[in-house]
């Protein structure tokens, strides 16, 4: 009883929501013979069913809705009202469904007179209406037995000849006015055919197994649904239900069998001419069906995702006042059914949004000059192992005035930062957390919880959602997800002799490397890049990030890389050997492992070797932590000057130490950010150091407050020059930030150079150039330094404040006396004052005069004509050196390249003596 | 195979007092494993070692379409290890649910 009962109630559950479907376009088509028909079907079965298993209520309620349909059938008026009422009834049946389930079996008390009682009264009011016609009352009654008699019947025939059954009785129906002993000898005919079928079946299964009985009657059943897709409804409520587990279970032995079937294969290939061979192949292929037909069985097409989106729009139509129009288009693609009900409740979400705001009321459309009826428009497509889906409406699209609004009343953002976002920027703020713009909350939507929801969820699965606005034309969301969860499609590529998989979601693309092709591992202060397409990507070797790096691998500069872009991070992973793409399915790790984040499951493969799954996450993260601090920001910065330099966005790097305040020093400075364990910090000579890369590296602590730990990790910035590293040791480091850095309160506190406004907190900006000679006294006091250079003069030209503040202190520190000017306009009036200077620094990106025709009109002073002049530039490339060179640089040195610059006065002043002395 | 008499950690309820143990020799020292953890013993054809775990563990393998964790019992135990082939045995111990995809 208890299983029939469960039975019974997944299956109505089901039809109640087919009957929700169809109801609302019945309403919409009230001459449709067809759904009518097949809501009446589904309700009779219903009723029969209760019936059956003794639930009189449900009985009650299913018959009286019934009896209403039935009028409709034989002719009386379809009313809006009178739909509402059947849909109010098939909700009541689902209420007291729930409530049997929850109660295992037990019918919940209650009356249910008042809404028989209308349904009654509806009725007779369709009787008066239309006294006449009362037909065919005994189609329905023998649709009703048949129905049961599929129940008791048993699953694994299948629903092939169930469907055929019908199909032939509903043939016999229709065509035949006459006689019941020719539909009994068409059932009977069927049934031969029946017979037939099983029989088949069963000679069938005596050869490969069960397994693959049940895939054919799968694989058939498929095709069935394809053939009778006009009659579609039909077919949704005649299918096998079978449990996930039932079929996770098929899968696991399905992989077993392939991994069985290969270990065969690979023994038939030692032995050349064995009769196993072409048996093996027929074996072979079986398998390879079978394999797919099992995969097919979890993928369900996303319209059930969508089944009660009809219903809900027209309700909220009624309750809105509005005119609503769902549109539908590509209900059939399937999805993985685990990723189907993950998207079930943001997508339901998205399109109560859609109605709710989107859409204007009627007034309203009739002034924008739309026609009364709103449109949403959902669309499901396969895009490159992607399901994309598009909610669509035509309504008024999303105030941005609005939006800014709520974005600085939630303190999500400033108005002078909107003031510089393009609309389409501001609009993605209604996915940030507890943004609701609904001015009044309805009891659809506006209820703060919204759109990060489903931001969230649909993250959650690797997908990602965007928005595009147009407005008074309409708001289109699109969400991108991929198929499936369990299988993935994956790269394998091989690092120091193992393989690992690499999932194609996070893959961009494939780059070969060779030290003698075009595209060729480049170094900057020794961590590899790639240039590619002008752009620098950071690169980590798999190897290394794994620690199974060995002597060889290390110093290859052959081979792959899998350009990844995870979330906004893009950077390549240098691997030995890429072999081809493989659908796998994910197995999640042992517990002991899992504590690995660079990994994310581990699969067996089709040759049966187990392997393990890089999380594209987890290298991200990983990186986020070396390399990006290392260069990431170098591209970035490469960009941003070349769009505007006054307007520069320097990455900053935000921790804490001593105080609650944030400090924050420009990332481009930071070599490394380090954690070391607290035993691992020696003390010596009254000093800490840590033994870090093969040497001792001095510790400096940013200052007295800072935190002694007495365990754990004590974590740290590294800055490194000249093969020389220091660390200075922090509480905590905070976050990462790109803004524009303006200091606005100078300090006079030694090892700060003033506060700035990052991320909404007056924060510190600290003075690197005063914590490196802490480490080492004699840091910018080196030998290449000729104590000479002690009286040159030098001439520093940069726009941009934070280099003025960075740079200065450190050309002071090398022993210059320097001059700074913020622009080249105010350089050339200093020059014209004064021409004594030994050297000139310029910047190359600045407004107004820019640095190359500064360096021109500098070279056309004949009092200038020797004086070196360096060029400081973001921008390296062959042509823009080769440009400062014939405008009259003497060297030309990247902006970060401190170690460069102090390497290039040093040469020019020294030429500059030779030639003086 | 071995019997040895004990009272503790009997949940098969035999109907005497004693317990199996499967015996093996670690390091050339003799160890007994409750029969009842030890799903099987088998030598394995490959075993894909698995980057940045603990030490002790010296792969995961595949054992008719399960993914289980190797661990190398000199290792977990302190033993020296020993040179070339590795014989292996598993237990399928409370650690080791069964994946299923």
């Amino acid at each position: 009883m208890d299983d029939l009962l469960r039975e019974f109630l997944t299956e109505t559950n089901e039809s109640l929501d087919v009957v929700d479907v169809e109801l609302v376009k019945f309403e919409q088509e009230p001459n449709n013979a067809r759904i009518l028909d097949n809501i009446f079907r589904l309700v009779h079965t219903i009723k029969g069913t209760c019936g059956f298993l003794g639930l009189p209520r449900l009985e009650a309620l299913a018959h009286a809705a019934e009896t209403l349909m039935g009028k409709f059938r034989d002719g009386a008026a379809v009313t809006p009202e009178a739909v509402s009422l059947i849909l109010l009834t098939i909700d009541r049946i689902k209420a007291i469904l729930a409530e049997l389930e929850a109660r295992e079996g037990e019918e919940p008390k209650g009356e249910d007179t008042d809404l028989i009682k209308q349904l009654e009264a509806m009725s007779i009011a369709g009787d008066a209406s239309m006294a006449e016609a009362k037909k065919k009352p005994a189609k329905p009654e023998t649709r009703g037995t048949l129905a049961d008699q599929t129940l008791e019947r048993e699953l694994r025939l299948g629903e092939v000849s169930l469907d055929e059954l019908e199909r032939a009785f509903r043939e016999t129906a229709v065509e035949v006015t006459v006689a019941e002993e020719e539909v009994v000898e068409t059932t009977a005919a069927a049934g031969i055919d029946f017979a037939k079928v099983a029989a088949e079946l069963d000679a069938r299964m005596g050869k490969t197994g069960p397994v693959k009985a049940i895939a054919k009657a799968a694989v058939k059943s498929d095709e069935d649904a394809g053939d009778s897709g006009e009659a579609k409804a039909s077919v949704s409520s005649q299918s096998i239900r079978v449990t996930v587990e039932t079929l996770e279970n098929l899968m696991t032995m399905v992989s077993e069998l392939v991994l069985t079937r290969n270990q065969l294969l690979e023994i038939v290939r030692r032995h050349e001419d064995s009769e196993f061979k072409v048996p093996l192949q027929r074996l072979s292929n079986v398998t390879a069906e079978l394999q797919e037909g099992v995969m097919k069985t979890r993928m369900q097409p996303i319209g059930n995702a969508w089944q009660k989106l009809p219903r809900i729009v027209r309700d909220l139509a009624n309750e809105l006042k509005k005119e609503i129009e769902l549109e539908m288009i590509g209900a059939e693609t399937e999805l993985d059914r685990q990723v189907l009900e993950l998207i079930k409740d943001p997508l339901t979400h998205m399109v109560r949004n859609s109605a709710d705001h989107g859409l204007e009321t009627v007034e309203g459309r009739r002034k924008a000059g739309k026609p009364d009826k709103g449109i949403i428009r959902l669309s499901a497509y396969h895009e490159g192992g992607h399901i994309i889906i598009e909610i669509a409406d035509d309504g008024r699209g999303l105030n941005v005035e609005r939006i800014k609004q709520k974005v600085v009343e939630n303190g999500l953002a400033t108005e002078a930062e909107l003031e510089k976002m393009s609309d389409a920027q501001i609009n993605k703020y209604i996915f940030a957390a507890g943004f609701s713009t609904a001015a009044a909350v309805t009891s659809v939507s506006g209820r703060g919880v919204g759109m990060d929801v489903v931001r969230n969820n649909i993250e959650l699965i690797g997908g990602t959602v965007d928005l595009k606005s147009v407005s008074g034309k309409g708001t289109a969301f699109t969400i991108k997800i991929p198929l499936t969860l369990a299988i993935v499609s994956t790269l394998i590529v091989e690092s120091s002799g193992d393989r690992f998989a690499i999932p194609q979601l996070s893959v961009v693309e494939l780059v070969r490397v060779q030290s003698n092709s075009e595209h060729r591992i480049e170094r900057i202060k020794e961590t590899p890049v790639l240039r590619l397409r002008s752009k620098l990507l950071p690169l980590v070797t798999l190897s290394n990030m794994l620690g199974t790096a060995d002597a060889s691998s290390a110093t290859a500069d052959d081979g792959f890389i899998v350009v990844m872009q995870v979330g906004s991070q893009t950077f390549g992973i240098v691997v030995d050997g890429v072999f081809h793409t493989e659908e796998i399915v994910v197995k999640p790790m042992s517990k002991m492992l899992r504590h690995i984040t660079m990994f994310s499951g581990n699969t067996i493969l089709g040759d049966g070797s187990v392997i393990m799954i890089i999380d594209p996450n987890g290298i991200a993260s990983a990186i986020g932590t070396s390399v990006t601090a290392e260069i990431g920001d170098l591209s970035d910065h490469e960009k941003v000057q070349a769009v505007d330099d006054t307007n520069a966005r320097v990455s900053m790097l935000l921790f804490r130490a001593g105080s609650p305040e944030p400090k924050a020093v420009p990332l481009s400075l930071v070599t490394r950010l380090e954690e070391f364990e607290i035993e691992k910090i020696e003390r010596s000579n009254g000093r800490e150091l840590v033994q870090y890369r093969g040497s001792l590296m001095p510790l400096v602590r940013m200052n007295e407050m800072v935190r002694h730990r007495t365990e754990g990790t004590q974590p740290m910035l590294v800055f490194s020059d000249a093969g020389r590293s220091m660390g200075l040791v922090v509480d905590e480091i905070v976050d990462i930030v790109e803004e524009r850095l303006d200091i606005q309160v100078g300090s006079d506190i030694q090892g700060v150079l003033g506060s700035a406004v990052i991320k909404g907190k007056a924060t510190e900006v600290i003075d690197i150039g005063y914590y490196l000679p802490l480490a080492f006294e004699d840091w910018f006091f080196r030998k290449e330094f000729a104590q000479a250079a002690l009286t040159r003069r030098l001439l520093f030209v940069d726009d941009s404040p934070f280099f003025r503040n960075m740079l200065g202190p450190v050309l002071k520190a090398a022993g210059f006396e320097v001059t700074i000017c913020a622009s080249a306009t105010d350089a050339l009036r200093r020059v014209a004052e004064a021409p004594t200077f030994d050297v000139i620094v310029s910047d190359i990106e600045m407004p107004g005069v820019n640095g190359f025709e500064f360096a021109e009109t500098l070279r056309r002073d004949p009092r200038l004509k020797a004086t070196p002049i360096i060029a400081l530039s973001a921008l390296c490339t062959p042509a823009s050196i080769e440009r400062g060179r014939q405008a009259g640089f003497d060297d030309y040195v990247a902006k970060f390249d401190r170690s460069g610059l102090i390497a290039s006065l040093k040469e020019l002043t020294n030429q500059d003596m030779g030639m003086a002395a | 195979m071995t019997s040895i008499t004990g009272d503790n950690n009997n949940d098969k309820g035999l109907a005497s007092d004693s317990i199996q143990f499967v015996t093996v020799v670690i390091g050339g020292q003799l160890f007994g494993l409750p029969i009842h953890k030890v799903h099987d013993v088998f030598v394995p054809e490959s075993m894909t070692r698995v980057p940045l775990a603990q030490p002790e563990i010296a792969g995961v393998l595949n054992l008719r379409g399960r993914i289980v964790t190797a661990i190398n019992m000199r290792r977990r135990l302190g033993l020296p290890l020993r040179e070339g082939a590795m014989a292996s045995w598993r237990s399928a111990s409370s650690s080791a649910p069964s994946p299923t995809a």
